[in-house]
């Protein structure tokens, strides 16, 4: 263990991998939920983030994070090189949450690389990160959707006259239900603006 | 063509739907059993395939591709296989598909630059 926490000082990602390292050395690779779990704590991910507070947020952690135009299909690029980090993601949101569901992708691939320097890595195929980083991008979006429900339960039980309190508390599950659809379907959603734009822009 | 329509993951059915050229006509080109289709149809194939309508034009040979179109793209190409095998630099991205496009190999190569300060491709 001290072999490997040469290196993690200054660098809040490999510390962060090898703390879920030691706390999952008897199940390794970890299931993608219970990283979630872990990430969401470590990361303060939540579920409405504006592009300043990403930005806070990762720079917290020692990384970079910028909005550009970004070519034709990236949605989202990272990068790591000694001790920078680097992530840029496409100023163009596609579909709501697009820009939440990509930072979480990247952060997972970076996640990726600490476990595979710290030699943990969580791939069964080198090639199966990309599904590994969609689906944790999901779950951590509905982890963090799950945490802050409660919160909103409260406030809604707060209103006193009662057909507002139903009509609230109706509208809370009305929009837990589509945001939890949401990041399930976020891919598929982006898939199929994306055609139906690129159609549009054919026939125009 | 058969690599770039599976690429973008497209049917021939949706690439007729999308540029408005027979399915069967398509699948021919794709086994070679036509010659290259006339620029007005590979206009339509390039919006669907997100391509630029030049690189079409030069792989049908209805364009000749100028000697530093070709040195510009050789020297990306490289680039991005030098970024790719440098084993302290570390990338990963979120790309629609599997086809990595010359424009996001040269955006990873500039990001490369910009994080190892060292200079891969030449600037005007």
């Amino acid at each position: 263990m001290e072999l490997l926490t040469n290196g993690t000082q200054n660098n809040p990602v490999r510390e962060f991998c090898l703390g879920v390292i030691s706390r999952h050395t008897e199940n390794w690779p970890p299931q993608e939920e219970a990283l979630a779990r872990e990430f969401v704590d470590w990361f303060g991910a939540k579920s409405f983030l504006t592009r300043t507070a990403m930005q806070e947020l990762c720079l917290s952690k020692g990384i970079n994070l910028s909005f550009a135009p970004l070519p034709p299909g990236l949605k989202g690029v990272n990068c790591s090189f000694e001790d920078k980090q680097e992530i840029v993601i496409s100023e163009k949101e596609m579909v709501p949450f697009d820009h939440t569901h990509t930072l979480f992708h990247e952060l997972r691939e970076m996640l990726e690389c600490g476990f595979v320097e710290l030699g943990h890595s969580t791939l069964a195929t080198k090639g199966s990160l990309e599904a590994k980083a969609e689906e944790f991008a999901m779950v951590t979006r509905m982890e963090t959707a799950t945490r802050e429900l409660p919160g909103y339960i409260e406030m809604v039980g707060n209103i006193e006259r009662n057909w507002p309190r139903y009509f609230g508390y109706a509208l809370l599950v009305v929009f837990f239900i589509s945001y939890t659809f949401s990041c399930a379907l976020l891919p598929q959603f982006e898939d199929v603006i994306g055609d139906a734009r690129r159609q549009r822009y054919v026939r125009t | 063509m058969r690599r770039l329509r599976k690429a973008r993951g497209l049917t021939l059915k949706q690439v007729e739907t999308q540029a408005k050229v027979s399915n069967a006509y398509i699948s021919q080109i794709e086994r070679g059993l036509r010659n290259p289709p006339q620029p007005d149809i590979l206009k339509r194939l390039a919006k669907t395939y997100d391509l630029p309508h030049r690189d079409l034009l030069i792989a049908a040979g209805h364009l000749e591709e100028d000697s530093a179109e070709t040195a510009k793209r050789r020297q990306i190409e490289e680039a991005y296989d030098h970024v790719r095998t440098d084993p302290t630099f570390k990338q990963g991205t979120r790309l629609k598909g599997t086809h990595v496009s010359l424009e996001t190999k040269r955006f990873i190569v500039e990001m490369y630059e910009k994080l190892t300060q060292r200079i891969l491709l030449k600037r005007a």
